[in-house]
């Protein structure tokens, strides 16, 4: 899925930015575009998710069946992942869908947890939302897929959760009066964005943040060191999805730079979209999980060039990006330890 | 007529009126660095005063000297979670923190616990008990704990490169003094016996090592404070990187704020445990403290902003602040800030008391405890407001340095973007 280096600098072929600010407004509808989308593809393959989590358990359909929804529907939310602001921020989402990293075995104990409840309740999204966020989301239902604990009645009530999560998510961003609109409505009134400017900010931040959490934490941490790698820190690494996801995310950043931010990029951004589809292509070419490559002495020499490859990009953002954009990333949950 | 002027009123009018100050932007600076050297002495101070409780206690175990080294410990966190304002924005201290207030922590590393309660599947080290091993091996070497010294700990901490195995600092003493909180979400702390410090009638084994481990862990951490001390003072490194460009510094300062509150409080410490509900999840769960600690965090921002910082001996230091250099920058940032630290640290306030009261932290973020977990969830998003005033706060004051270090946008602003 590399889209032709033709197109990208045909999309992005721009005269040079002068000295004029970007027009925000315009640049937040385009955004705003590609982040509905987003929304929309978690909220439908969730939807999905909690149907066959159902058909699964009334014998109607193999596991194998569910668990490639179930990976779809990872994929899905992967890209939601870096805008950890807004309605993802005040849902807590980010823990409660994808909780991780997991330095404790808080998965594991809270499923666990949740199975000493009444099976009555379990296929009830209510009671789920009620349990802790490390045994509400997708690492919980993959480490009941892995586990010889009973995946049935559990999975629906975990699945139709995730469904009221993704039709929620959606509606808070998108439906009258959501998020969209508010940014919208930004000036000195507004609680949020005192100016067009800052919502360009929130999203140049958002990138930021996404490829800061690939460096720090999807990477480095099953990096390890050379005499200590962690492969059972590499994310989703029971279901063996590590790598997709960071290539969703990159496709998906991309697509945010590209048909989002779009020409207010500057004369840089065609650059920046050809290395993030360098590094998709590196991808591409692993032929082992993340767990896996890490482990090995040139797996991981190819995973460390991965890395200072994404490092890059990421130090392009605050030299090329951001000026272009007239902003400054901001703080970011990425900012504690 | 002419008014009777007290000499009452005008200490109170001075002491109040911080915006009196002229905007000197190296003055500010010096002022910040002068507050984390007092932060930190203080710190040391009452370590040092924590290491008199914990010889008394080794001397003579019994409730009373336990409980003298409880409340000394407790002490001591007052000034040292003001210091963590410092943290993020200086690079010296961010590399520096981990060894004094690294959490949380798999706790079975250092000493018993109770069933499987200390496993963590991610850490094979985290029933590792050094307390009653001797010896034990690490990735095929055998590690000699057979004197337990500083150096050990400092050789332990982070064993095998994994976060959770603290060995020094605030929390694994902590761990010593009070023991596992075995209560879940009900009320009550660690209930550690001071006979676990009693060699002649010894509770939970090894009684000697474990004297052995509260002592080198404590002088170790005024090692650290000392170090810390030295950073700030007049020749230090910390010092002298956020005093060296002006512009930076503020930046640096206003970083450190900005960190603290958004991604590591109202993240790490915070929201994460009231979404996993669970008390390992709060941040001094072993003396059932976190409400303090979760206070004098906010109230160390409030003091970095402010420009004044209350000492343990009631002295207070104080001078030109950031928020003189916003107000002149810009009155209506300024003021919504100020507004949003204080709503901050009320509500911050409201948790301590509430704790106070009776209905400890990790009660709280019990799963059904509505009006606890709304009273966390309100601080928190008073800390995420915040940043969204301290990130206008920072590109105030970087634009205005790039201005003021000779740019041609002095009469464009947007040019500083090209």
């Amino acid at each position: 899925m590399i889209r032709p280096f033709a197109l990208v600098i045909a999309t992005l072929t721009a005269p040079p930015v002068l000295a004029q600010e970007p027009d925000h407004a315009a640049l937040r509808e385009r955004a705003l575009i590609v982040l509905e989308t987003q929304f929309a593809a978690f909220r439908d393959t969730s939807a999905d998710l909690a149907s066959r989590a159902e058909r699964h358990c009334s014998k109607g359909i193999p596991k194998d069946v569910f668990a490639d929804q179930f990976r779809a529907t990872w994929l899905a939310w992967a890209p939601l992942d870096a805008y950890q602001f807004g309605p993802i921020e005040q849902c807590g989402a980010v823990l409660s869908i994808g909780f991780w990293p997991d330095k404790k075995g808080y998965v594991g104990r809270g499923v666990k947890n949740l199975l000493t409840l009444p099976a009555e309740t379990l296929s009830d999204p209510a009671t789920i939302a009620q349990a802790s966020a490390a045994a509400q989301g997708l690492p919980a239902i993959e480490y009941l897929l892995d586990s010889d604990l009973p995946v049935c009645p559990a999975v629906i009530g975990l699945s139709a959760n995730l469904r009221v999560m993704g039709q929620m998510l959606y509606d808070d961003w998108f439906a009258p009066d959501g998020w969209a609109d508010l940014a919208r409505a930004a000036g000195p009134a507004n609680p949020i964005y005192l100016s067009e400017a800052e919502f360009t900010k929130a999203l140049f931040t958002a990138v930021d943040f996404g490829l800061t959490r690939m460096i720090d934490l999807r990477l480095g941490r099953p990096l390890g060191t050379f005499d200590r790698p962690m492969p059972r820190r590499a994310e989703a690494h029971r279901s063996g999805l590590s790598l997709d996801i960071l290539d969703t995310q990159l496709a998906e950043l991309s697509r945010l730079i590209q048909d989002g931010l779009g020409d207010a990029t500057g004369p840089k951004g065609p650059e920046i979209l050809a290395e993030f589809d360098a590094e998709r292509a590196k991808i591409d070419r692993f032929d082992a999980p993340l767990d896996q490559l890490v482990s090995d002495p040139i797996g991981r020499f190819r995973v460390e060039g991965l890395l200072s490859d994404i490092q890059v990009i990421h130090s392009r953002l605050a030299t090329d990006l951001g000026p272009a954009l007239g902003v400054k990333s901001g703080f970011s949950a990425a900012d504690g330890d | 007529m002419q008014f009777y002027k007290s000499l009452c009123l005008t200490a109170l009018l001075a002491t109040t009126a911080s915006a009196a100050y002229a905007v000197d932007r190296d003055a500010i600076l010096d002022n910040y660095a002068n507050i984390a050297l007092a932060g930190y002495q203080d710190s040391l101070t009452l370590v040092q005063k924590l290491k008199t409780a914990v010889e008394a206690l080794a001397a003579d175990p019994s409730d009373a000297t336990l409980q003298a080294a409880k409340e000394a410990w407790l002490s001591s966190r007052v000034p040292y979670q003001q210091t963590e304002a410092f943290r993020f924005g200086n690079p010296t201290v961010d590399e520096w923190e981990g060894k004094v207030n690294a959490w949380p922590l798999d706790e079975g590393l250092i000493d018993y616990t109770e069933g499987d309660t200390g496993l963590n599947e991610e850490n094979p080290f985290s029933t590792a008990n050094v307390i009653a091993n001797a010896s034990f091996d690490v990735a095929g070497q055998t590690v000699d704990a057979s004197e337990i010294t500083p150096a050990l700990l400092e050789s332990l901490h982070e064993l095998d490169g994994i976060e959770a195995n603290v060995a020094t600092g605030y929390h694994a003493i902590e761990f010593l003094l009070w023991g596992q909180d075995l209560n879940g979400t009900n009320h009550g702390a660690g209930e550690r016996p001071a006979t676990d410090f009693d060699t002649a009638n010894c509770t939970g084994e090894n009684c000697d090592r474990r004297v052995q481990y509260l002592v080198a862990a404590t002088d170790l951490l005024i090692t650290d404070l000392e170090d810390a001390v030295a950073n700030w003072s007049a020749e230090g490194q910390g010092r002298a990187d956020v005093t060296a460009d002006t512009t930076q510094g503020l930046v640096m300062a206003f970083t450190g704020m900005g960190s603290l509150s958004y991604g590591e409080q109202a993240g790490e410490r915070m929201k994460l445990g009231l979404m996993l509900h669970d008390p390992e999840e709060e941040h001094d769960c072993f003396s059932d403290n976190t409400h303090n600690s979760h206070y004098y965090d906010g109230l160390g921002v409030h003091n970095v902003y402010t420009g004044s910082y209350v000492r343990v001996d009631g002295s207070v230091v104080s001078g030109p602040s950031l928020h003189d250099l916003i107000t002149d920058l810009d009155p209506s940032v300024a003021s919504a800030l100020m507004n949003d630290l204080n709503t901050s640290v009320i509500a911050l306030g409201n948790i301590r008391d509430v704790a106070e009261s009776g209905m400890s932290y990790d009660q709280m973020i019990a799963v059904d405890n509505e009006a606890g977990n709304a009273l966390v969830q309100t601080a928190i998003d008073g800390l995420v407001a915040q940043t969204r005033n301290i990130e206008r706060a920072v590109a105030l004051v970087g634009l205005d340095g790039v201005t003021i270090e000779g740019s041609d946008s002095l009469d464009n602003p947007n040019a500083v973007f090209q």
